[in-house]
Order: C-alpha cells, then sequence, then structure tokens
C-alpha cells in the first residue's frame, strides 16, 4: 500500500492493549496494524470507545500504568521500537520526537502555572534552539497567532478563552519541532469557527515543519479537510483503511458507510453519535467473529467468524466478508 | 467496675508495645540533670512565691525557702524548736512568746531574722487579701503580734488556742517567715517574683508550668537545721501519673507522687516506694446534715436518721476496697479525718445483715434512692472507682445508688451554698492543723465546709476548745471522735497513705506527713 | 487581598465579641472560684467579702460590660487563682511553649504526610502506599493520650533515646509532636494520596508528559502543586485539631502551654484566664484562617481573579 522504497516514520505492527498481561486479558485495541509516512497526515475515525485514543496514547506510552503493562507488539519509530523504550528513552522521544494535542484544552493546561511558565518548561529542553527563553515563548505564541503575546505570558490558563487555550496547548506541543504529531480530537470542545481556524492554523504549522500527523477524530468532515489517508476503527480493530478520497467516494465496510452517512455534508461538523442503531460493545462484550455483525445490515453466517484484513485496491484495505461494492451517491 | 478493667487492658498493652522495643543499656542522657535531686510533682498549684498568696500545695517547692517557727520530728510527730527556740503559753492560751535563733541570715543578703520579719509575716499573712489556707481562722483568733526586742515575738489572741506552736505557727502549716526588709527594699509586687527566706535553697530559675529550679546558697556555710547534699532540687510539674512513672524509670525524675496501681510496675522496675503514711483519708460524706445551719440541713433525707448512716457503714467492706483499690496501702478508717488521738475509736465491721436490720428498724426495709456524685483529685484519683464500690455495697442492702460523676469545684460551690442537701458525695479529708481548728472547721455551722453538725456536737467542741487542762482536753477530744463515729456522721473508709516512687540515686527520704516532705533533707545513695 | 484582610478582620470583631459572650456566660454556669478559694474554717462572711472582692457580687451583665470595657484596653482582668498576676501575662508566658510545639508538628505533619502521599499515590497499591494507608488509619484511630504514653513508653523508657516529657531542649519536642502530628498527618496522607491520584489521571499530567518532562518534574510540580490546594483548605482544620489536641498532650508530655493553662484556669473557675485564653486561641483560629486564605489566594491563581 506505501512505496516499499519509502520507509515509514511509524510502522505500528500487531499492537494490542490488553487489561492485563496475559494474552486471554480482554482487549481495548487488538491486532493494530499501521504506518505513517514522513509529512503525511493519517485520520483515525470511529466512535467513543472504538480505542482511538488508547491507540494515541500508546504511541507515546501515556497508557495509565495498568494499560501499559498490557501493552504487546511492535511500535517501530525511525528504526527503534517504542514499546521496548526506558523511562529515559521515553522521556527523549516525547515532545521532541513524537508530540500530542490533548482533546481537552479546558484541562490541558495545568491551572497553577501561567503560559509562560508551562511553554518555557518545554523550551529549555529543545537544547539544539538559539535565542533566549522568553524571545522563543514569545514566538511560539505569536507561531499560533495568539496576540499581544509578551502579556499572554503572565496570564494564567482560566484568564484565557477556550480557543486561545487550544491554540496554547498546541504551541506548546510544537515547541520542540517534533516529527509526528498526535492529534487527539484537538477541536471537539470548541465552537465551529474556531474549530475551523484551528484546523487552519495546524495545517498551517505541518506543513512549514513537514511533520506528520496522527489525527484523531470521530468527525469525518475534519477527516476531509486535514488528512491524506484515513483509518477506521470499530471495537479495537482497525476495519477499513485507505486513501481518504477513495474511502469518501468507495467506503467498503458497512460501518464506515453508516458513518459516512451519518454526515449530512462534508464542511458541517456534526455532533458526536453518528446515526447507526444499537450501541458500540464494551470492551468486555464483544462479540464472536465481524465486532460490527450485530448492527450491521447486511450480516450473514460467515460473519460469526472474524474476517481477515484484505486488500481490495490499492491501498485500500477493508476488515468485512461481504465489502459494499457500489459508490457511494453525492451527499 | 469496668473502668478498672478498661486500665489494666490498657497498661497490658502498653507493656506489651514496650516490650518489642529492643532494651539498651541505659546510658544517662542529656535530658537527665545527673547531679541534681528533681522532683516530679502533679501540681505547682498558684506558682506564686510568697506565703500568703495561694495554697499549701506549693509547700512542695516553697518549704526548702521558707522556714517555720516549729517543725513536728519525723516518726514520732513530737513539736521541735524551728526559728524559734523555745515558746510559752499564758495559763489561759490567749499569749504565746515566740524565742527566736540567734544569727539565722536571710538569703540574698537580706540580714538576720528578727522579731520584725516574723511580725511581719505573721501580719502579713493574715491580712484581709491573703490568699492563704487557714487566713480566715487565723485572721479571727490573731489580736496582736508584739515584738519586746529582736529575738522576742509575743502573740496575742482573742480566743485561747492551745496548740499554736504545732498548729498554726508549725510547719504543716503556711507561716513561712519572709524577710520584711526584702519587701521594704523592693515594694510588695516586685517582691513575690522571688521568695527570699531562710532556708537552705533559694531560687535559681522558674519556667512557668514547667520547672521551678533551687540551689544551694552559698552565703550560708552550715545551715541551722539541715545538711543537703544536693546543689540543686529541680521541681517539675508533671501531671500525668504514667508520665511521673515513665520518669522515675529513666532516671528523669528521683521522686514522685504515683497511684497505688503503679505500686507494682514501679517495684519491677528496681525503684523504692516511700509511702507517707495515713495522709488522708476517702470518706462518703453526706449532705444536709448541718443540724445546726438554717440552710444545710434536709430531714427527709432517708440518711437524716442515725440508723440508715449506720448501715450504710455496716453495708460496706472496707477492708476489700482497701485491697482493690488502694494495694493495701491504707486502713480501715473510723473518722473522716487522719487523728492520731482517734486511732482507738472501733471503725464499723462489715456486717451487711445488720445494715439491713438497721434499715427496717429506721423504717426502710425496702431500701431506697440515694445519688453518689464524685469527682477525682490529687490524692484521690481512686474516689470514682470508690463510689462504684460502694454502690455495689449499698446494693447489696437493697439501696440503690445512682453514681453522677461532676468536677470538685462545682460540688464545692455547692456545698458552700447550701445547695448540697440532698445527695452524698465521695471526698477526702486530710490532717487536721490543729484539733480545735480542725474540729470548728469540718463540724460547726459557722463553717462554710462543714459536713456534719448537731447542736450536741457544738457543745462538745465549744468544751474542747475552752479546756486548759491536757489530759481532760485529750479525753473531749477523744470523745468527739467517739461521738462522730457512733452518730455514723460519713460513710468512713479508710486512712490512705500517699506512695512515692524514689530513684536509687536517692539514700534516704523521710516524709515527715502531708504538707512536711522535707526535700532538702534528702541524702544521696552511697 | 486587601478585600480579604479587611472583610476578615471585621468578621474576627464579631466572632471575638460572640466568643466573649458565650466563653463569660458558660463559664459561670457552673460554680465560680470563692468555694476553691475559701480555706479551711472559713466563714460565712469570709465567703460574702471574697465574692464581693472578686467583683462577682454584681450582677452577671454589669460583670460582663466590665469585663469587655477593660478588655477593650487590653486589660483581662487578674488570676483568681494563680496569685493575682495580669491574666494575659499568664498566658503569653505560655503562647511560645504551645505555638513553637504546634508549628514543629505541623511543620513535620506537612512535610512527612506530603512524601507519604505522594509517595503512596505514585506507587499506588505499592508497600509504601499500603504503610501509608495503615498510618492514615492508625493515626485517625488511636486516641492521643494512649500513642503518646506508648511513645513514651518505647522511646523514652525502653529505648533511651529520648526525654520522656519537658520543655527546653530539642529533643523534647520529638515525642509531642510525633503525637500531636499523628492525627493531622494521616488526615495530610489521605488528602494529599487522593488529590494526587486525581492530578496524575488529569489531562494537564498528560500535557506536562507530552512534553518530553522528566517524571520527577511531572510529580513534585505539576501534580503536587494541584494536590495541595485541598491541604491548604484544611490547615486551618488542621490548627485547630492541633490546639484542641494540645490540652491532652500539654499534659501527657509536662508541656508549660496554654492547653493545660485553658484546662487548669477551667477547673480553678479562674475566670478572668478562662476567658482571656479562650479569646486568645479564637484570635489564633481567626489569624491561622486568615492566612490561610491568603496562602490560598496565593497558592490557587483562579482564586485572584475572584477576590
Amino acid at each position: 500500500m506505501t512505496t516499499p522504497t519509502d520507509p515509514p516514520l511509524l510502522d505500528i505492527r500487531n499492537l494490542s492493549v490488553r487489561l492485563g498481561e496475559g494474552a486471554a486479558s480482554p482487549a481495548l485495541i487488538e491486532n493494530i496494524n499501521l504506518r505513517i509516512r514522513a509529512g503525511e497526515t493519517v485520520g483515525l475515525v470511529g466512535e467513543s470507545g472504538s480505542g482511538k485514543t488508547t491507540l494515541g496514547m500508546s504511541l507515546m506510552r501515556l497508557l495509565p500504568p495498568l494499560l501499559d503493562r498490557g501493552l504487546s507488539g511492535q511500535i517501530h519509530y525511525d528504526g527503534d521500537d517504542i514499546v521496548q523504550m526506558d523511562r529515559a528513552e521515553l522521556t527523549r522521544l516525547r515532545g521532541g520526537e513524537i508530540s500530542m494535542i490533548l482533546q481537552d484544552p479546558m484541562a490541558s493546561l495545568n491551572p497553577i502555572f501561567t503560559i509562560g511558565n508551562q511553554l518555557k518548561e518545554g523550551l529549555r529542553l529543545h537544547a539544539t534552539a538559539s535565542g533566549s527563553l522568553e524571545d522563543r515563548a514569545i514566538a511560539a505564541l505569536e507561531s499560533v497567532r495568539i496576540p499581544s503575546p509578551e502579556a499572554r505570558l503572565q496570564n494564567h490558563p482560566h484568564q484565557m478563552s477556550g480557543g486561545m487555550r487550544q491554540r496554547v496547548v498546541g504551541a506548546i506541543s510544537l515547541t520542540r519541532a517534533p516529527r509526528l504529531l498526535v492529534a487527539d480530537e484537538p477541536t471537539t470542545s470548541l465552537d465551529v469557527t474556531i474549530q475551523y481556524q484551528f484546523l487552519e492554523l495546524l495545517k498551517d504549522l505541518q506543513k512549514r515543519a513537514g511533520m506528520a500527523m496522527l489525527f484523531i477524530t470521530h468527525d469525518f468532515g475534519v477527516v476531509a479537510k486535514m488528512c491524506d489517508r484515513v483509518a477506521v476503527m470499530y471495537a479495537g480493530q482497525i476495519v477499513e483503511e485507505g486513501p481518504v478520497r477513495e474511502i469518501f467516494r468507495r467506503p467498503r465496510h458497512w460501518y464506515t458507510r453508516a458513518l459516512l452517512d451519518s454526515v449530512p455534508t462534508l464542511d458541517q461538523a456534526l455532533d458526536r453519535l453518528p446515526t447507526i442503531p444499537g450501541s458500540p460493545p464494551s470492551v468486555a462484550n464483544r462479540p464472536q467473529g465481524c465486532r460490527f455483525h450485530p448492527r450491521c445490515a447486511n450480516a450473514q453466517a460467515k460473519c460469526m467468524q472474524m474476517p481477515p484484513m484484505a486488500e481490495l485496491a490499492p491501498a485500500h484495505d477493508v476488515r468485512c466478508w461481504f465489502p459494499l461494492q457500489e459508490q457511494r451517491g453525492a451527499a | 467496675m469496668t473502668k478498672l478493667m478498661n486500665r489494666h487492658v490498657h497498661r497490658t498493652a502498653v507493656s506489651l508495645l514496650a516490650g518489642v522495643a529492643l532494651t539498651l543499656s541505659p546510658i544517662m542522657p542529656a535530658w537527665a540533670q545527673a547531679d541534681d535531686l528533681i522532683i516530679a510533682l502533679s501540681t505547682f498549684s498558684e506558682e506564686t512565691m510568697t506565703p500568703w498568696s495561694g495554697s499549701g500545695q506549693r509547700k512542695t517547692y516553697l518549704d526548702v525557702v521558707y522556714e517555720y517557727l516549729t517543725y513536728a520530728e519525723p516518726g514520732t510527730l513530737k513539736t521541735i524548736p524551728g526559728l524559734a527556740e523555745s515558746w510559752e503559753m499564758s495559763p489561759d492560751g490567749k499569749a504565746w512568746t515566740f524565742h527566736l535563733r540567734h544569727g539565722v541570715q536571710f538569703s540574698g543578703g537580706y540580714g538576720e531574722m528578727t522579731s520584725a520579719d516574723v511580725a511581719y509575716s505573721i501580719e502579713r499573712l493574715i491580712r484581709d487579701d491573703s490568699r492563704a489556707g487557714p487566713s480566715s481562722p487565723m485572721r479571727r483568733l490573731i489580736a496582736s503580734v508584739e515584738t519586746p526586742d529582736d529575738y522576742t515575738v509575743v502573740v496575742k489572741l482573742h480566743f485561747p488556742d492551745f496548740e499554736l506552736a504545732q498548729g498554726y505557727f508549725g510547719a504543716a502549716q503556711q507561716l513561712g517567715i519572709v524577710s520584711k526588709a526584702y519587701f521594704d527594699a523592693l515594694g510588695e509586687t516586685d517582691a513575690e517574683a522571688k521568695p527570699i527566706g531562710t532556708g537552705a535553697y533559694e531560687l535559681a530559675s522558674i519556667n512557668p508550668g514547667s520547672e521551678i529550679v533551687m540551689t544551694l546558697r552559698d552565703d550560708v556555710a552550715d545551715h541551722w537545721r539541715v545538711h543537703p547534699e544536693f546543689e540543686n532540687i529541680v521541681f517539675k510539674v508533671v501531671p500525668e501519673e504514667s508520665t511521673r512513672v515513665a520518669m522515675l524509670r529513666t532516671g528523669e525524675a528521683d521522686i514522685a507522687p504515683i497511684g497505688f496501681d503503679s505500686i507494682p510496675t514501679v517495684k519491677e522496675a528496681g525503684l523504692t516506694v516511700v509511702s507517707a503514711e495515713a495522709t488522708w483519708s476517702p470518706v462518703v460524706r453526706f449532705g444536709g446534715l448541718v443540724e445546726t445551719s438554717d440552710n444545710r440541713y434536709n430531714a427527709d433525707n432517708p440518711w437524716a436518721k442515725r440508723e440508715v448512716r449506720q448501715a450504710l457503714n455496716y453495708a460496706v467492706d472496707k477492708q476489700l476496697i482497701i485491697d482493690e483499690l488502694f494495694h493495701g496501702e491504707a486502713t480501715v478508717a473510723s473518722s473522716d479525718t487522719p487523728v492520731p488521738a482517734w486511732s482507738d475509736v472501733e471503725p464499723y465491721p462489715y456486717d451487711p445483715d445488720k445494715a439491713r436490720e438497721l434499715l427496717k428498724e429506721a423504717g426502710y426495709e425496702n431500701g431506697f434512692d440515694i445519688t453518689i456524685k464524685t469527682f477525682t483529685t490529687a490524692p484521690g484519683a481512686e474516689l470514682p472507682l470508690m463510689a462504684e464500690a460502694v454502690a455495689l455495697f449499698w446494693q447489696d442492702i437493697g439501696v440503690n445508688a445512682t453514681i453522677e460523676p461532676v468536677d470538685w469545684p462545682s460540688l464545692r460551690s455547692d456545698w458552700t451554698e447550701g445547695r448540697a442537701n440532698d445527695y452524698v458525695w465521695t471526698h477526702r479529708g486530710f490532717p487536721f492543723s490543729s484539733a480545735a481548728n480542725g474540729l470548728e472547721a469540718g463540724f460547726m455551722a459557722a463553717s462554710v465546709f462543714a459536713a456534719y453538725s448537731t447542736p450536741e456536737l457544738e457543745t462538745m467542741i465549744n468544751d474542747f476548745s475552752n479546756e486548759q487542762d491536757l489530759v481532760e482536753r485529750e479525753a473531749k477530744f477523744t470523745a468527739i471522735g467517739q461521738y462522730l463515729r457512733d452518730e455514723a456522721a460519713a460513710v468512713f473508709i479508710a486512712l490512705a497513705n500517699e506512695p512515692y516512687g524514689i530513684s536509687d540515686k536517692v539514700g534516704e527520704w523521710k516524709i515527715t506527713t502531708a504538707y512536711m516532705w522535707n526535700f532538702d533533707q534528702v541524702t544521696r545513695a552511697k | 487581598m486587601f478585600k480579604i484582610v479587611a472583610a476578615r478582620t471585621v468578621e474576627a470583631l464579631i466572632a471575638l465579641l460572640l466568643m466573649s459572650i458565650v466563653i463569660f456566660f458558660l463559664s459561670r454556669l457552673t460554680g465560680d472560684p470563692v468555694a476553691l478559694l475559701l480555706g479551711d474554717g472559713a466563714t460565712e462572711a469570709d465567703k460574702i467579702k471574697l465574692t464581693r472582692d472578686l467583683g462577682l457580687d454584681q450582677p452577671i451583665v454589669i460583670q460582663y460590660l466590665t469585663f469587655l470595657g477593660k478588655a477593650l484596653t487590653g486589660d483581662f482582668g487578674r488570676s483568681v487563682a494563680a496569685g493575682n498576676q495580669p491574666a494575659l501575662q499568664l498566658i503569653m508566658a505560655r503562647l511560645p511553649a504551645s505555638l513553637s510545639l504546634a508549628g514543629v508538628a505541623l511543620a513535620f505533619t506537612m512535610v512527612v504526610g506530603i512524601l507519604f502521599g505522594v509517595m503512596a499515590a505514585v506507587r499506588h497499591n505499592s508497600a509504601v502506599d499500603i504503610a501509608a494507608r495503615l498510618i492514615a488509619l492508625v493515626g485517625q484511630s488511636v486516641p492521643s493520650f494512649w500513642l503518646g504514653i506508648v511513645l513514651m513508653y518505647v522511646f523514652a523508657v525502653q529505648l533511651g533515646w529520648l526525654p520522656t516529657s519537658g520543655y527546653g531542649r530539642w529533643e523534647h519536642y520529638v515525642l509531642p509532636a510525633a503525637t500531636l502530628g499523628l492525627f493531622t498527618l494521616a488526615a495530610i496522607t489521605r488528602l494529599v494520596r487522593s488529590s494526587m491520584l486525581e492530578a496524575l489521571g488529569s489531562e494537564y499530567i498528560k500535557l506536562a508528559r507530552v512534553k518530553g518532562l522528566s517524571e520527577s518534574v511531572v510529580i513534585w510540580k505539576h501534580a503536587l502543586a494541584n494536590s495541595l490546594i485541598p491541604v491548604v483548605t484544611f490547615m486551618g482544620t488542621f490548627f485547630a485539631v492541633m490546639i484542641t489536641g494540645a490540652v491532652i498532650v500539654e499534659t501527657v508530655f509536662s508541656w508549660p502551654g496554654i492547653g493545660r493553662l485553658a484546662y487548669e484556669s477551667i477547673l480553678a473557675r479562674d475566670f478572668p484566664v478562662v476567658q482571656a485564653v479562650v479569646l486568645v486561641i479564637t484570635s489564633l483560629f481567626i489569624i491561622a484562617n486568615l492566612l490561610v486564605d491568603i496562602l490560598y489566594v496565593v497558592i490557587d491563581p483562579r482564586m485572584r481573579s475572584r477576590g
């Protein structure tokens, strides 16, 4: 699906996160395979509870201790396996190589310390940069288009609006020019105009720095705007993966189609719940075989067996015994 | 009796836990003043430094500074000369002449003790604003103090006192002799901060609520009365008894009053126990029995009848209480006060059948309800347990007692206000300073602390007070003791000792009696 | 900040006034010092005279107004029991002992409690955590009287490492401060542990880790700073626990503080001292709470904009 001569920046192989160390323990995510090349943006789509955030957090080994112990498989980053890294290596990796924008801008800034303090903490670790800490902090705020950055450095988080906080979080996450950014639903709690501005900003920053991005969202509208490729997650598995255009035009998995159908227009974002009957199974109650079959309009007897991930078109994989054949009508 | 058990459990738990810790060989640590005599007291009382500014409890530490006109010989309790070498009483008992010792020097360079100092000490002690215990009866007694020369003091009385020298003027009371020159020089307010006396020690330092250090005077080579062996005596206030026992065991205290329960522990730790014998008497007093008073008598109480009071005495197995609560450190009492002259008066034996008989005679064969109020004092931590024991014995003869814990001050207010008329309470009696005044304080309506009186008794006491013949006096005094016993003026329980734990630093220590501790005569162990 | 101080000062004055009324009338409910001061053989005339000398013959409202008038000029009267010494002077002589003990105990509990709480939260369910929870359990359930005596028997009598009791050297602080502090230590440990656990699960801790900060900066700066807010909130309460606990601890360890003075003066019905000591303790509470309020604003920037 990718050019063999171009080694991926991130190569996730057989990654599982279980609620315990044994192979029999229930898995939050299971046998995930995903590659991200330098400069590429991959969208990760799915309903709440599908395992998107768990996957994102496991890339930086930021899972809670219990889940971190249940991590298996490999995450090759630039030749090293993140799963095997010790604490010192992880500290080097985080922020500098891989960074992340967290979901909730209201909560991801420490309420006790000033913006400047929290910004400079990261900057201080960026050994190669030149210029005073103060100047670099101001520059970082400027880069996310925060007005009068000198004054803002003295502010505490509660003195700023949600959109501004999100941009500060962005600035903090990007201070050390990471090569890969995991953006976990970075805009869900923002109102629509601010969302749009922030996405524009993010895209701009990405282009300038040439960094790769894993963009986690439940919103296909955002995917269309931001991503090159997209992976759809359901109940801890990737069920379909392919180029964004291809998937929009011709989704092959019934779940992907249902998701797409629940988005009225491409540019209009919808709140969380897509309109599919039923709800995703909990970690402990996942059905046998295809995990989507209890909710699938086309479920058949064979669906009681787990379908493999199969390449149906170039760089377009799907996990379904009876993939959709027809093209999706224009929305 | 659950409290007894709780205490036992508590103690066991403490020793178990203590046993877990390693026992290291004790090296004298820096905080145990190795060379000093350390005395841990339960209270400093008012912590004031003049004889007239507080209670007799302060004598524990003040008596190594202030001295008295007469002393009592340890053991025999015979009156022996003090700052007065000799004294005479006029035949009518209304004039006393004291001849003072020559050459006794006050500390701080305030010169020789003379009759002027004694006169000042007396007059100041009986002044209106004096807070000394016996100041009120002394004020009524003393008419004038004259000083015909430097070494003679003549005290004239309003009425006879045949025991003035060993009574109010003796070492068991509060007439410590102060330096008039010192008070003249500093003025009263400033002078009260530091005691200046003729004793072998003077005040070195005071740490309020914590420590008083007395140090040997360097201006007396050979003190006229005592030959102290300790350079410093450190008095510490340690209200908690368990802490005092711990201090004895670690060498942080050399002498400390302990509870009866701690006697075995202290002995097991290899320390000595010395008891001041029969210094106080636990007792159950009846309310509303001052027949000669208009507001402190209640004829409706069952115990207004003598038979009932006697029954309540017969019902209690006092020896059992002594064995269990006082660890044998007491004797069965026939009075509410330790008075040697009454030692021949027979106590009530334990006889519950007789008690029931007497109740029936009084018309209470079905018993009655009674309230016992109780509180703790020092000494007297055992009083609430004693109340429980007494209640159990009374139950046995059909008297149903309810125990009501109170605190001593509120009960004392009730008592002096005439509100303590329909219940009984645990209490303790102390030795009389003088027989006449003790009787007057305890058994005559004029005293606000009278607990029992009848017209007959008041006559007997007056008679005794005016008797000049010594043999007759003794007989009348004994008769009063017998009367109180026969009338069952209280439920007499015991004459109890006061046990002290003594460290191995101490050689010999003779406590004379209550209020005469002789801490300046403690010797070092060889 | 100024507004807070001003508002609290007004509140404090009202609290002191109310407290003075309560203590004045309450202390007079059960007896008076006259009966205690009268010596053996005192007569009715002595009693009346003493009552008059102490001003206790006046109607109680007049007594109160007299007291209030003098108190406003700083005169709390003279001790009835302790040889006529000025009540305030008696208290001031004892105050340093109490404050230094409470200070040492509070510092000890803060340092150790925070350390335990943080370690217990970071090593959740480990041996350290279990030990910390055990300390918390013991500290909050064992009565301080019993604890004090056990500590004394183990460390003074059996081991001989420390003095049993007394006041003056640094060694004297160890056992009373430990006894006084254990309850609070337990409370702080629990508080820090639970708020640390909450903080460690928060988004800003994730962000701090995302930034690549070392684990020690994440814990001791980001998580701890937030976990201290509830501790600061309870500081006033902890101080109150220390002062009330002082009565027992000061008795067991012969500490010459105001806790014991308060207790003894209540027993002696020494009204002027009771009144003064209660007002001094009330003032201490008020000052402590004011300091907590100020500290709260200093530590939590969100409070600043609310004023």
